[in-house]
This record gives structure tokens, C-alpha cells and sequence, in this order.
């Protein structure tokens, strides 16, 4: 290789055409300025640098306290809700949100390090699950609600909660942030009565970690105040009337006026602890004139029926109680309870009236006419046949205690399947445009 | 504090090569001014870090061959293309021989050939200012100077 040697001859060469090349120093005076101007530039930029660089090491320095760091410090604020029994100290920064749970009427709350308000997921059969699309990584969530399901266990949960004693169940039908899930059923009376649920996002301090855990361990429910050998029995089974004398509505329950006497009153599905699954289950409704209760017949484990609205079916003042319990996947079947000369009165359905909150099989009730007709409207959805589906919409009237069909008013739509479940089925079957909430248009609460 | 004499000094002494260079690179005079007085510029940026003549030296020849190296690629026209509106020095260095022999060299042999035989920089040195190794810069001075003999029927002692 020569590339060593210097060619003489071409750099001759090339010499000859660049000496034609004659130049000036006149731009010196624009160098200089353009380069004082680049230097500047230069050292703002270091500068710039160096200042992020030294906040941003502050920054996580203060963000990631050492292991160790006691989040007591933090200043907390003590919150007490003692219609739904609960009561417990959370961080002042923190947020609380109070919700209703989906298709039901029992109440939870929600203390999040996240500002944002926290909403349910839009999936089809995911009721209850929520949303975190959106939320911070950082999140730390705490949910405190009533026990949705019946039954129980022989020994009570001990105090303070810790969580270290709850179940890590994986995280199903949770959409967006979090990475870990803790939940807990109490057990107070060995009867299930509270769901504390906690939430990590991936990226959750070590501070909010321990302040989520400081504030589950500050958490108190009011203790089980049925004393259960009171309750007057009949066989093995306890009375409607020793119920309505020794039960009250706990909490969850539903406020309305249902006696009509133009003040609100309380219902709520108790179950009455000592007693067997068959026979445990009742409605307890608390006017200002007394207490009342009915045995709910029907029922499946676990889930416990809810009182899922107050509708005003017939009664030109006050309302009656439509019951729901699960039937199974997105069905709910229906009870509906109404005071009669004083008496709290389960009302007889002809047919078994089974709502289900899924637009490929969708059903629903509703008051037809108005709120207090006394009648209603029972839609099913058939057979889907291409983009249309086979609609059926069966009248009942009530009389006395007693629905009855009216065939001649039957109705057989076809509508688009699409349509289901959204307010573009309203002129045809208004019933069907929302499927989440039964007696939409005579609903009270 | 940087030193405004002493970079005046390097200016005035070494302008006229930087862009004598530069218009064998980009065979446009206009373009090797302007070129050469960007590199200028930032060697003043930093002419308080710059230690003795030849560090200049070398950064100033570094930075307009880079420069040079980006525009030609940059105005993506074929380099000493004929413009209509060239001066009276662009027509002069159009017309000479050697420049048409340039014309048909790759940029990087050009760049080579010119830092290691015009500027009499080393096969080391020209490795650093082209970011590429030494046996990469003897392979193009070897092709550069190869297609420039042919083309100037000059041939080196070393050949015969």
C-alpha cells in the first residue's frame, strides 16, 4: 500500500487550482460575533444541563425516602361514616370518593393518592371492575365496601387489619395501571359483612405503600349488633315479625319514601345470622311508623339479593321495592315488594322476571304507561337473525297483589342488534336502552 | 478569556488554506467561504480550550472537512455543478484540468486525497479528521489517486 507516501505530482496539481483561490479576512468581525453568540449558547445549555440534572437528583432523593421512613409523620385526617359503619384515619393529600356499587344499592368508598376520579369499566360483564386507564403508576388505592355476597366463616376477623393478612388474588378484568391486588372479606358475627380491597400501581412509593398499609390498620367497623338468639324462631326458621322487631335495615340501604307518608324511609336485604341460608335472607324496610320485614324465598349462593330501586309501579305516593339477586352470568331474576294495609307484601310475579344486563341476550322491566299505572313491561330479545334480533315485549297489569299478563297488548319487534342497549332503541322498546338500571322511567331512587 | 489576538493571527494565516481545501472538496468557491467561516466560527467558540497552533489546526481542518462533507451531501447536487451565475475565480478553477478529474471522485477519496496529498496531513491524522481508520483511508487515497493519474497521465516514481 502507498497510501504512506505523499504524491508529489497530485499535490502539485491540486495546488495549481487552488492557488487560483485568493481570500480575505474580512469576515472576521461576523466570526467572532457568530462564535461569542455559539459559546453562550453553549454554556446556557450546560448550565440548563447541569440544573436538571441537579434538580432531578434532589428530586428522587426526596421522592425515595431510605427504607424505614415512617409515613406517621404525614399529617392524616380522621374520616367516620356511621350509616355504613366504617371508620378510619387516611393521609391529608389523599382523595375520597364515594361510590355505589354496580346494580346494587350498597355503598364503598375509595382513598386514592390519585386525584382523578375513578370511574367503572365500559366492558360488558365487567360490573364493579374499574377503569385505572389514565391513572398514575404511582397509584395507591384502598376500597372499602359491604360484603356482596351472603355467608360467612367461624371465626371473626381480628383487629387492626393488617395486609399482610389479606389474599393476593390475580388481577382479572382490571383495566390499566395496577400491578398487585390485595383484597379481604370481614368476618364480624361469622357472618361476611365488609370487602377491603387495596391496589398498587407499578411504580407506588415505598411512602404511599406504607401510608395505604398505615391506613388499612386504621380501619374499624361497627360490630355486629344482632344478637341472633333474640330473634323469635318458628321451627328453625326466624319470624318475619320477630325479624322486623329485633333487625334493623343495615346499612347498605336504600332511602326513599316507600310508605308514602312524604318521609324518607330505609330499606335493606338483611341476612339473620344463626339461622340457615334457606330461611335467613329478608327485606326490613324502617318507616317512621314502625319497622316491617318480608322473607326473600328466592335467592341464590352466595351472592346476596340487593335492593336494586324504589319504583312507583302503582302507588300514587310512595314507592315499591324491586329486589334483584344474581341468576347467573349477566341475569338477575326480580322480587318486587310492596306495604299492603300496613304489611310489607311480596307481590306475585305470573312468570319468573329475569333482567340480564348483556345486549346479545338483553331483558328488562319497566314501569308501561308512566310511574304509578300499575302496569309494566316485560322485554326479552330472541333470536338474532343477521343484524336484527327478534324483540318481545309482554304487558302486565297489577291487581291487588298480583301481576297479570294482557296478551292482546304483546308486542313482536325486529330491530337492529346494534341498537340494543343504546338510546337509538328508545322509540321502539325504551326499556332496552339502558340495561343497567330495571324500572328506569318509575324509578324513585 | 479567549485570546482575540491570537486567534486573529491563526485566522489571517490559515483562512486561505481552509478554504482552498474546502473548494477541492466541494469544487464550489462560494460554498468552501462559507464553509470555512462556520468552521472559523467555532473554533472561536472554543478558542479558550484550544491548546497551540496545531491543535487549531487540526480542529479547524476537522470541522470544515465535516462541513463540507454534510453540505455537499445535503445540496445533493453533483459536486463543481455548473451554476450560471458563478464568479470569475469559479469559472477560473472550473476550467483547470485537475478540477475535472475531481469531479469524478467520490467524496471521501476527494477528502482524502486532498487532506493527505494537498494538505500534507498523515494517514493518521486524516483517519481522525474522517472518523475512519487508517487502512479505510488508504484504500481511498489508493482509488483517488489511482483515477486522478489517469486522468492527468501523471505518473509517480513509486509506479514506475
Amino acid at each position: 500500500m502507498k497510501g504512506d507516501v505523499r504524491d508529489d505530482a497530485i499535490a502539485e496539481a491540486l495546488d495549481g487550482a487552488a492557488r487560483i483561490i485568493e481570500s480575505t479576512p474580512e469576515k472576521l468581525p461576523h466570526v467572532r460575533r457568530k462564535g461569542n453568540r455559539r459559546r453562550a449558547v453553549r454554556w446556557a445549555a450546560i448550565i440548563a444541563a447541569l440544573t436538571t440534572f441537579t434538580g432531578g437528583v434532589g428530586w428522587a432523593a426526596l421522592a425515595h425516602k431510605p427504607p424505614g421512613t415512617k409515613p406517621s409523620s404525614a399529617p392524616t385526617r380522621a374520616y367516620a361514616d356511621h350509616s355504613n359503619g366504617w371508620s378510619f384515619r387516611y393521609p391529608r393529600a389523599w382523595r375520597v370518593q364515594l361510590f355505589t356499587s354496580c346494580q346494587a344499592a350498597a355503598e364503598g368508598i375509595l382513598i386514592a393518592n390519585d386525584t382523578n376520579r375513578f370511574t367503572r369499566s365500559e366492558k360488558p360483564g365487567a360490573c364493579g371492575a374499574w377503569d385505572f386507564t389514565g391513572h398514575s403508576e404511582n397509584l395507591a388505592l384502598v376500597q372499602i365496601i359491604h360484603a356482596p355476597f351472603a355467608g360467612g366463616e367461624p371465626r371473626d376477623t381480628q383487629f387492626p387489619l393488617s395486609l399482610y393478612r389479606f389474599a393476593r388474588p390475580s388481577i382479572l378484568g382490571v383495566s390499566g395501571v395496577p400491578a398487585d391486588q390485595w383484597g379481604l372479606n370481614v368476618v364480624q358475627g361469622g357472618r361476611f359483612t365488609y370487602q377491603v380491597w387495596v391496589w398498587f400501581g407499578p411504580r407506588a412509593s415505598r411512602t404511599d405503600r406504607e401510608a395505604a398499609r398505615h391506613l388499612v390498620a386504621s380501619i374499624r367497623f361497627q360490630a355486629a349488633s344482632i344478637e341472633t338468639h333474640r330473634v323469635p324462631r318458628l321451627g328453625i326458621c326466624p319470624t318475619a315479625r320477630g325479624v322486623a322487631t329485633d333487625v334493623p335495615p343495615r346499612p347498605p340501604a336504600v332511602r326513599g319514601d316507600i310508605d308514602g307518608d312524604g318521609r324518607n324511609d330505609r330499606a335493606a336485604v338483611v341476612d339473620v345470622p344463626g339461622f340457615p341460608d334457606a330461611c335467613s335472607r329478608f327485606i326490613v324496610v324502617q318507616t317512621v311508623s314502625g319497622r316491617l320485614a318480608a322473607r326473600l324465598y328466592e335467592w341464590w349462593a352466595p351472592q346476596m339479593p340487593k335492593v336494586a330501586a324504589l319504583a312507583r309501579i302503582e302507588t300514587a305516593r310512595g314507592s315499591d321495592l324491586v329486589v334483584t339477586f344474581d341468576a347467573g352470568g349477566f341475569s338477575r331474576q326480580v322480587a318486587i315488594l310492596s306495604i299492603r294495609d300496613g304489611k310489607l307484601v311480596l307481590l306475585t310475579l305470573p312468570e319468573i322476571f329475569i333482567v340480564v344486563d348483556a345486549p346479545r341476550e338483553a331483558a328488562n322491566l319497566d314501569c308501561a304507561g308512566g310511574p304509578g299505572t300499575g302496569e309494566i313491561v316485560w322485554t326479552t330479545t330472541g333470536s338474532q337473525r343477521g343484524p336484527t334480533t327478534d324483540v318481545l315485549r309482554r304487558f302486565y297489569r297489577l291487581i291487588g297483589t298480583r301481576f297479570q299478563l294482557e296478551p292482546p297488548r304483546t308486542e313482536r319487534l325486529r330491530v337492529p342488534t346494534a341498537d340494543i342497549g343504546t338510546p337509538r332503541i328508545a322509540p321502539k322498546a325504551p326499556e332496552l336502552a339502558n340495561l343497567k338500571d330495571v324500572f328506569s322511567s318509575c324509578r324513585v331512587r | 478569556v479567549p485570546d482575540a489576538a491570537g486567534f486573529e493571527a491563526f485566522y489571517r494565516d490559515n483562512l486561505a488554506r481552509i478554504v482552498r481545501a474546502c473548494a477541492l472538496v466541494t469544487l464550489d468557491v462560494a460554498l468552501a467561504e462559507d464553509v470555512a467561516a462556520e468552521a472559523f466560527v467555532r473554533l472561536w467558540s472554543r478558542w479558550g480550550q484550544i491548546h497551540g497552533p496545531d491543535h487549531a489546526g487540526g480542529f479547524v481542518f476537522k470541522t470544515a472537512m465535516r462541513l463540507c462533507a454534510r453540505e455537499v451531501r445535503r445540496r445533493g447536487r453533483a459536486p463543481g455543478a455548473e451554476r450560471g451565475d458563478v464568479d470569475e475565480v469559479q469559472q477560473a478553477l472550473n476550467r483547470h484540468e485537475v478540477i475535472g478529474s475531481l469531479k469524478g471522485l467520490p467524496l471521501r477519496q476527494r477528502q482524502a486525497v486532498v487532506l493527505r496529498d494537498w494538505a500534507g496531513f498523515d494517514t493518521a491524522e486524516v483517519a481522525r479528521m474522517l472518523g475512519m481508520k487508517e487502512s479505510t483511508v488508504r484504500v481511498h487515497l489508493a482509488r483517488g489517486r489511482e483515477h486522478l493519474r489517469e486522468a492527468l497521465r501523471v505518473e509517480s516514481e513509486n509506479d514506475r
